[in-house]
């Protein structure tokens, strides 16, 4: 039987090997997907058909797992519903006659019909009785494949009661003095290592590769927890109340005189210019500013007379003697300011 | 007479308690069949999906049934599918210069799989076209030829 490379127009872009992947989550599905597709594809075969695109076996492959397993889903309700939690042959007969139900059966009118001679019973002992075998191309292995898990430790195991009710593929219990509050005993009487370490760790699955505070769960136990408690300021618990005491804040209730000099003294040792000592100190309470407009004092002259020069030589000598003028203009604005406080500011 | 209906009472009960029994004979006889009897599903997937139903069942043999279950609905479905295959090659064609000829290899679609799964309960719905490429939309043969 061939297996058509699949209705182009109907499906979404092939690749070059004309291969088209299903939508299906899981490992375990795939596999169970990939071995139901040539369950279906031999039945196709033995049926009649000769060629068949890929999306039908696809479906019908879905179709063949979901089938399985809504037999299993009605088994067990059936089971249950008897107070059972193994399904015998009755639940499962009971089960397909709910899905064959839809289509009928034979019998199916009678309320008190047998279960061992119901219809579909009957129906798959002629399909057996044909003889027409059709086993599974090959041969698999059972699934899902389990890693044997390692034998855990002998100190969860050595306070072990056996309890017959309850299963062994079940976690022991953790230590009763983890979870039993009892005033008398602290800390220190119970030995740490018997408490129960759990199996998985925030701290290991946030973990990243050398970040402080967080250590492999292998190797944890309560010294190596305190010195990281330690180590990392966010993880040390916080403080009782009034254990530290902290010292109120000093607001300062006034500004004091700052001089301009001081201010300004990195700016002009940073120049190179002479630092002129005065005495003078600026007031809180500012002058108004007035802009004067045109040319009037001679420091206004100077500054132009230093732009004109500057623009005969290049650049680079050009930035350098606005630099310099600039300066002298801070500190001729600085000497004014000391002798005029009165008269107005210029810029 | 109370006697006598006793005594009719208790044959009819003997009669179906006899029937009950050979009832479960001929259910246990089925089941025996059943492990000469290898089913195209292998036991391996069946116990598998069977287990993530739930079913906690450690003999072979309702395995076995439930294998032969699902086999007897696929070809169920399959059969009914050809017949819509069949009826579809054998219908005449409406118009003779119509370019396609017909298909006379039996091919498993997804129309007549639709029409087959929709008696069953099941409704498969396939879209028509997926519009990424200029010729999406025309009929598969002429693509094909």
């Amino acid at each position: 039987m061939t297996y058509g490379g699949g209705d182009a127009a109907r499906e979404p872009q092939l690749d070059s090997q004309n291969t088209l992947k299903p939508r299906i989550s899981t490992t375990t599905n795939q596999y169970g997907h990939a071995v139901s597709r040539i369950s279906v594809t031999q039945i196709l075969e033995a049926t009649g058909f000769e060629h068949s695109y890929r999306r039908p076996i696809d479906a019908l492959a879905d179709v063949l797992l979901r089938y399985i397993s809504h037999v299993g889903k009605l088994s067990v309700s059936y089971a249950n519903m008897s107070g059972r939690i193994q399904c015998n042959v009755f639940d499962v007969i009971l089960a397909l006659e709910e899905i064959a139900s839809v289509h009928g059966f034979a019998g199916q009118s009678d309320p008190n019909h047998s279960l061992s001679s119901s219809g579909v019973v009957l129906d798959l002992w002629r399909v057996v009785g044909k003889g027409r075998e059709v086993p599974f191309a090959g041969s698999i292995a059972r699934f899902p494949v389990t890693r044997s898990r390692q034998a855990e430790t002998s100190q969860d195991t050595e306070n072990e009661v056996e309890w017959g009710h309850i299963p062994d593929w079940l976690p022991s219990f953790p230590d009763p003095s983890t979870y039993i509050n009892n005033s008398v005993s602290n800390e220190s009487s119970v030995p740490r290592k018997q408490m129960e370490r759990p199996h998985f760790s925030f701290r290991k699955f946030f973990s990243v590769n050398g970040s402080d505070g967080f250590a492999p769960i292998g190797h944890t136990n309560v010294e190596r927890e305190n010195e990281i408690v330690q180590r990392n300021p966010y993880l040390v618990p916080p403080l009782p109340h009034r254990e530290r005491q902290v010292s109120d804040m000093t607001i300062p209730s006034e500004r004091k005189a700052v001089s301009v000099f001081e201010t300004f003294a990195p700016v002009i040792e940073a120049s190179g210019g002479e630092i002129v000592e005065e005495r003078g100190v600026i007031s809180n309470k500012r002058p108004a500013v007035r802009f004067r407009i045109g040319v009037g004092t001679k420091s206004m002259s100077k500054m132009l007379s230093l732009r004109d020069t500057g623009m005969k030589e290049d650049l680079w000598t050009v930035k350098e003697e606005e630099m310099d003028s600039k300066k002298r203009r801070a500190e001729m604005i600085l000497k004014e300011s000391m002798e005029k406080p009165n008269e107005l500011a210029q810029l | 007479m109370m006697s006598g209906s006793g005594n009719s009472s208790g044959a009819a009960s003997t009669a179906g308690a006899d029937g009950r029994h050979d009832d479960d004979a001929a259910l246990t006889e089925f089941l025996s069949s059943l492990m000469d009897y290898t089913p195209t599903i292998p036991d391996e997937l069946v116990e598998h999906y069977l287990g993530r139903s739930g079913f906690n069942c450690p003999d072979l043999r309702l395995t076995r049934l439930v294998a032969v279950a699902t086999q007897k609905f696929i070809s169920d479905i399959a059969s009914d599918a050809l017949q819509h295959s069949k009826a579809r090659v054998a219908a005449p064609i409406k118009d003779n210069k119509s370019k396609q000829p017909k298909d006379k290899r039996l091919v498993l679609t997804m129309e007549d799989l639709s029409k087959a799964l929709r008696e069953y309960g099941v409704n498969l719905k396939h879209p028509e076209y997926f519009a990424d490429s200029p010729l999406t939309g025309t009929d598969p043969p002429t693509r094909e030829e």
